[in-house]
């Protein structure tokens, strides 16, 4: 079973459950279901309640997280006073729990984030500095949209920009990135990071392919 | 140059400034309570730039070391009062001296993304394990059943919050039963209870203080609440176990770090929590242990 980590109302993370053979698309409301146990130092195996089903743990043979953390508006169920707190509790509660899976997870989180580092945009310019990457020239251009999945790199018009996009990504650590470049005259040029784009068919596949084979 | 941010009133960080002073070590305090009247310029590599405040014009390039006391500035009178401009503000600010903090090869006390482990206790307890202390039984469930076995199991219990949210350590009782359906809505931890003296660790580079903390409460900060009293008398550790702390904490990434030990009766050593932004201070009053110029020392190292 895969699953994908989503905020509520997140269509794209709906679309690509679909296109990744059906997994499910887990929203945090979930957690608030008997039958998630966890034990973070022992081997013990944890379970998960999905849809209601409580599931082991080695069931689960991969995950995508597209939510950074818990927010309030996830938890419409629980009374609003509580709700900063119960979010605060449930992403310490997925930190631990996702970092104790034994299969994939894209991307694996950082004490930060649930789903990679915990970057602001100012450190994502700072590092792709470092990646090979310039400033934008003109910040209202959209720009291509490049995704680094594992070893490969989707939608580079040049081996220059490929190239700046797996620095980029193996800077981060990240198996998954997804991110906006602007050709340039010197450099290929960023104008963002974008960890929650909706993925292109091709990006897709090779996700698939990737979870399919276990990272190996 | 060392650059302290904080706010202005903060004993950590007035102290350290005193040591500072006292030595007569260049220092500059940015405080948050200046945020509206600050600004940070920051070069697109992330470790160059200016910053300016009032009675402040600092290169960040001068910068040699850096000990952040930062609470959340939203919270603060004039960002409240200013509205969206000013949280934006606030967060153009933040982020800069964030990445700053991670990025610059500079002393810093301690760098921001080392100081996340501590939001989630059990990721923490995995790391605090990994370095060789012990960690008390812990289960985190949604089930009432799991945490009725655990507590069947354990007999003495407590439960604790596991995120950076600050919570009382409290002993599960047979009152608490009734309501532990209550559970299903968040996965709540229940943590064996470990019998034994209580320890707090500050660990300031590879320097360590020791204070043995005696108290019948169930946690010793809320003491009073239960009507119990609290001592704190300065101690030494076994060499193995202030060794294990030093590396414990630098493992973590944490050059400053306040360790939560407990020395259980059957003679293990369990680390319950590593602080990454200690009140060393509030020790320090008690034991007069030289914490705060270990700090400034600390920071002024060239």
């Amino acid at each position: 079973m895969r699953i994908v980590l989503a905020h509520e109302g997140d269509q794209i993370a709906v679309g690509l459950a679909a296109a990744l053979g059906g997994a499910h698309c887990m929203t945090p409301k979930e957690l608030s279901r008997a039958g998630w146990v966890h034990e973070p130092t022992t081997d013990a195996e944890d379970t998960l309640s999905v849809d209601g089903t409580v599931v082991p743990a080695r069931a689960i043979t991969a995950v995508i997280t597209r939510i950074a953390a818990v927010a309030s508006s996830d938890l419409p169920h629980i009374v609003e006073a509580d709700r900063g707190y119960v979010a605060a509790e449930m992403t310490a509660f997925l930190l631990s729990f996702l970092t104790k899976l034994a299969c994939p997870v894209v991307n694996a989180p950082s004490a930060g984030s649930l789903m990679g580092p915990s970057w602001t945009p100012v450190r994502w310019r700072a590092v792709a500095t470092r990646a090979g990457f310039a400033a934008p020239s003109d910040p209202q251009e959209r720009g291509q949209l490049v995704v680094v999945v594992g070893d490969r790199c989707v939608g580079a018009r040049s081996p220059v920009i490929e190239q700046s996009a797996r620095s980029l990504a193996k800077m981060a650590n990240v198996t998954l990135l997804g991110m906006r470049v602007i050709e340039g005259d010197a450099a290929p040029e960023l104008v963002a990071v974008e960890p929650w784009s909706e993925l292109p068919p091709a990006a897709i596949d090779s996700l698939d392919e990737l979870l399919a084979r276990g990272f190996s | 140059m060392i650059l302290l941010w904080g706010l202005s009133g903060d004993d950590p960080l007035d102290d350290v400034a005193e040591a500072l002073r006292t030595t007569g070590t260049e220092f500059q305090h940015l405080d948050q309570r200046s945020v509206l009247e600050s600004n940070v310029e920051l070069a697109a590599n992330g470790v160059e730039g200016r910053v300016t405040a009032p009675g402040i014009d600092l290169r960040l390039a001068d910068v040699t070391a850096l000990y952040i006391r930062s609470y959340d500035g939203r919270m603060l009178p004039p960002v409240r009062a200013g509205g969206l401009d000013a949280i934006a503000h606030l967060e153009r600010i933040e982020s800069a001296l964030w990445c700053f903090a991670d990025l610059a090869p500079i002393r810093v006390l301690n760098r921001p993304s080392a100081m996340h482990s501590n939001n989630s206790k059990p990721f923490q307890a995995k790391l605090i394990r990994a370095h060789g202390f012990d960690v008390p039984e812990s289960v985190i469930t949604t089930d009432a059943e799991v945490a009725r076995a655990f507590w069947a199991k354990h007999r003495s219990v407590i439960y604790k919050s596991i995120s950076g949210v600050r919570s009382i350590v409290s002993r599960l009782t047979a009152m608490h039963l009734e309501r532990l359906a209550d559970i299903r809505w968040c996965p709540t931890q229940l943590q064996e209870h470990v019998q034994g003296t209580d320890y707090r660790v500050h660990v300031v580079g590879t320097s360590v203080f020791a204070t043995a903390v005696r108290s019948a409460a169930d946690d010793y900060r809320y003491a009073g609440r239960q009507g119990l009293d609290v001592t704190f008398e300065p101690c030494e550790l076994p060499a193995e176990i202030a060794e294990r702390s030093v590396r414990l904490a630098a493992g973590i990434g944490l050059p400053l770090a306040g360790l939560d030990l407990r020395h259980a009766v059957d003679g293990r050593w369990y680390c319950f929590e590593v602080n990454p932004s200690p009140c060393f201070t509030f020790y320090e009053q008690h034991t007069r242990q030289r914490m705060t110029d270990e700090v400034a020392g600390y920071l002024a190292y060239q």
